[in-house]
């Protein structure tokens, strides 16, 4: 039976806990060492690289450059999560993904105020997963014509 | 009559009015955010509420405090709570157990004075400075 509750990828990037609508997310891809190109990368728009999926090419973003987060995991070990958009699809890589929760399980709360000015341009919502703030993610602005560049 | 909060903070004694002092939370976790301004360290959860936390040895003396420190005194700001890391909290006093003086020229402006107490200088804190410096990310 299905149920009507949006659910939600949580990801760990760089230390710190994000959410990501699992209805964007099209594959999740373990082991992606071999299947990482670095020789076509665009760092401006924070493409390290071309990821090898289903006999094609994608954009491989690292979200720690947009954020300017320190990830401990090398590039090749990290996890791609495969992304849709209406560009086409791309991966967006994430040190480990951590769970799927519906949305019930989160708890909204409120940017702090003394906050919005500096992250405003980089994400503009937090919800509570287990009494950790967790970072709500739009894909947009990391890929696709409306992302910012770096 | 005035009343302030007390404590210490990586070596400093620091005096905040009491009107200003929310709460006091003992070994809050902080969790860490991207892009961050300047002089916040990162974040606590409070009854729901995401407050974030003052990084004080940033401030007062220029080095970045890693050390997790026992305590967090929340304050109310004209812009919002904040957090202030302390290792020791130290009461609360009543103005007219002490002496203050207030901040010279040429003193730091996240200062509004000096509460002489008990031998020791506590720094008085202007908090809607320190809260408009994490603002403006500086």
């Amino acid at each position: 039976m299905g149920s009507d509750v949006a659910r939600n990828l949580i990801a760990r990037i760089g230390g710190v806990g994000c959410l990501l609508d699992l209805s964007l997310v099209v594959e999740i891809c373990e082991q992606i060492g071999e299947r990482l190109d670095f020789s076509r990368s665009d760092l401006s728009h924070g493409i390290v690289g071309a990821l090898e999926f289903r006999q094609t090419r994608i954009p491989a973003v690292d979200p720690t450059l947009r954020l300017e987060l320190s990830s401990q995991i090398d590039e090749k070990e990290k996890t791609a999560l495969v992304m849709k958009s209406s560009e086409g699809n791309w991966a967006m890589l994430v040190d480990r993904v951590e769970e799927i929760c519906p949305s019930d399980r989160l708890v909204p709360c409120i940017m702090p105020p003394l906050l919005k000015f500096a992250t405003r341009e980089y994400y503009s919502k937090l919800e509570l997963f287990q009494n950790e703030p967790m970072v709500v993610l739009d894909p947009e602005q990391f890929y696709g014509s409306s992302a910012a560049v770096a | 009559m005035n009343r302030f909060g007390l404590f210490r903070c990586r070596g400093t004694d620091f005096a905040i009015p009491l009107f200003r002092l929310r709460k006091i939370l003992h070994e809050q976790q902080v969790f860490p955010l991207p892009r961050l301004p300047e002089p916040v360290s990162g974040v606590l959860v409070d009854e729901d509420r995401i407050i974030p936390v003052l990084d004080l040895p940033v401030i007062v003396v220029g080095e970045k405090g890693t050390a997790p420190t026992e305590y967090m005194v929340l304050t109310e700001s004209e812009y919002g709570i904040l957090a202030i890391p302390a290792d020791i909290t130290c009461g609360i006093v009543t103005d007219q157990k002490g002496a203050i003086s207030p901040a010279a020229e040429g003193d730091a402006s996240w200062l509004t004075g000096q509460f002489h107490f008990q031998d020791k200088n506590f720094q008085i804190l202007n908090i809607d400075f320190l809260a408009k410096m994490l603002t403006l990310g500086s």
